[in-house]
């Protein structure tokens, strides 16, 4: 640092060093932060209330499948000719009704990132009696939709991205088959089986 | 014939010390980020002047970006280089130093680790005729890689600044 005044031939100036240490342990925060929470709202899916018929014959088997949308479209595949003639069968209550795909709903998530959705550990649905409802084919309406087949594991896992809120939303379908055990219709009352599903970034 | 007049004018001569202050004009923070995996250490990169790189594990939150550290200096010499040391002491006769005072610690007991400093991409702070400098810091933030997950919430930690003329 300098300064000069002139004056008569006076010459006055200063030179200051000053050796110093300035902020001399200033501590400074830093800072980040982890969101690994997502939240997750799930509506079950729902088959309503269906007639199953039973086969042990060789190739006899009916099985129904919930799209995975909104609407819930059924589709069966061998209902045969049901409990008079002792052939495999599942058909809805109802045939001009459809299920319910499950809803997923998840927020709070980073907003316009990608999100995949594996499925893993198919529990066969069981209810009053011996007889089980075989689940496959779960599928989901992601973008890239996911795909298990209950028995493989995935691979390729199910994306989707958030929108602008965070928020991504999506359902899923599945299919339920006849066991195959018996000759006989399956016991009345409500069958119960889940899938895991895992959400990840 | 005229008379010339000298008139000498007094004054009192002093060089007034000048105040060193330091502004923090913007906090160095890593941002918002999910950690999907922590089986080896990853980093997030910040540059002095913005630039971030992530390594796979982390997802980031476009909402909350990582930005590097602002500071504001001001009663400096002027015109002075100001080099800096990325480790402690460095030379007294004109220098920067920054480094970490201890981990970035949060929730759950997982910590990071504050590492590699950079100062205004050259490491050096140039002050301007009227003793002003500004310094932009980045930094590079790393995970255990020990496996275990970190806990959600916000994690912090201090880093110092030493500014030797």
């Amino acid at each position: 640092m300098g300064a000069a005044l002139h004056s008569t031939g006076v010459i006055a100036a200063a030179v200051v060093t000053n050796p110093y240490a300035i902020g001399t342990n200033l501590n400074v925060p830093v800072e980040a932060t982890v969101d690994n929470a997502l939240s997750v709202t799930i509506t079950e899916m729902d088959f309503g209330t269906l007639g199953v018929m039973n086969s042990s014959a060789p190739g006899d088997t009916a099985s129904i499948t919930i799209a995975p949308s909104a609407a819930g479209t059924f589709t069966l595949v061998g209902p045969g000719l049901g409990m008079s003639f002792l052939q495999a069968s599942i058909v809805p209550e109802n045939a001009a009704t459809a299920g319910t795909a499950a809803l997923v709903e998840i927020t709070g998530a980073f907003q316009n990132t990608a999100l995949y959705v594996t499925y893993s550990n198919c529990v066969n649905l069981s209810g009053p009696g011996a007889e089980i409802l075989v689940l496959s084919d779960i599928v989901d309406d992601l973008t890239t939709p996911g795909v298990f087949d209950c028995t493989t594991p995935m691979t390729i896992a199910g994306t989707g991205t958030t929108g602008a809120a965070g928020d991504l939303t999506f359902h899923i379908g599945a299919t339920l088959t006849v066991d195959g055990t018996t000759n006989a219709a399956y016991t009345s009352g409500a069958y119960a089986g889940s899938v895991q599903m895992q959400i990840t970034y | 014939m005229r008379a010339i007049g000298l008139f000498f004018l007094c004054l009192p001569f002093g060089a007034p010390a000048q105040a060193q202050q330091v502004t923090q004009l913007q906090l160095l923070t890593f941002g918002r980020f999910a950690l999907v995996r922590n089986d080896m250490p990853y980093r997030i990169v910040i540059a002095p002047h913005g630039g971030v790189s992530y390594d796979s594990a982390f997802v980031p939150d476009e909402a909350e970006t990582p930005r590097p550290a602002e500071y504001f200096f001001e009663g400096l010499p002027a015109n002075t280089a100001f080099t800096l040391g990325v480790t402690m002491p460095v030379s007294p006769d004109g220098g920067l130093a920054v480094t970490p005072a201890g981990p970035v610690s949060g929730p759950g007991g997982q910590l990071f680790t504050l590492s590699d400093f950079l100062v205004n991409n050259d490491n050096i702070m140039h002050t301007n005729g009227a003793g002003e400098g500004t310094i932009y810091v980045g930094a590079t933030l790393t995970t255990t890689g020990n496996g275990l997950t970190y806990g959600s919430g916000s994690y912090t930690g201090q880093y110092q600044i030493t500014l030797y003329y």
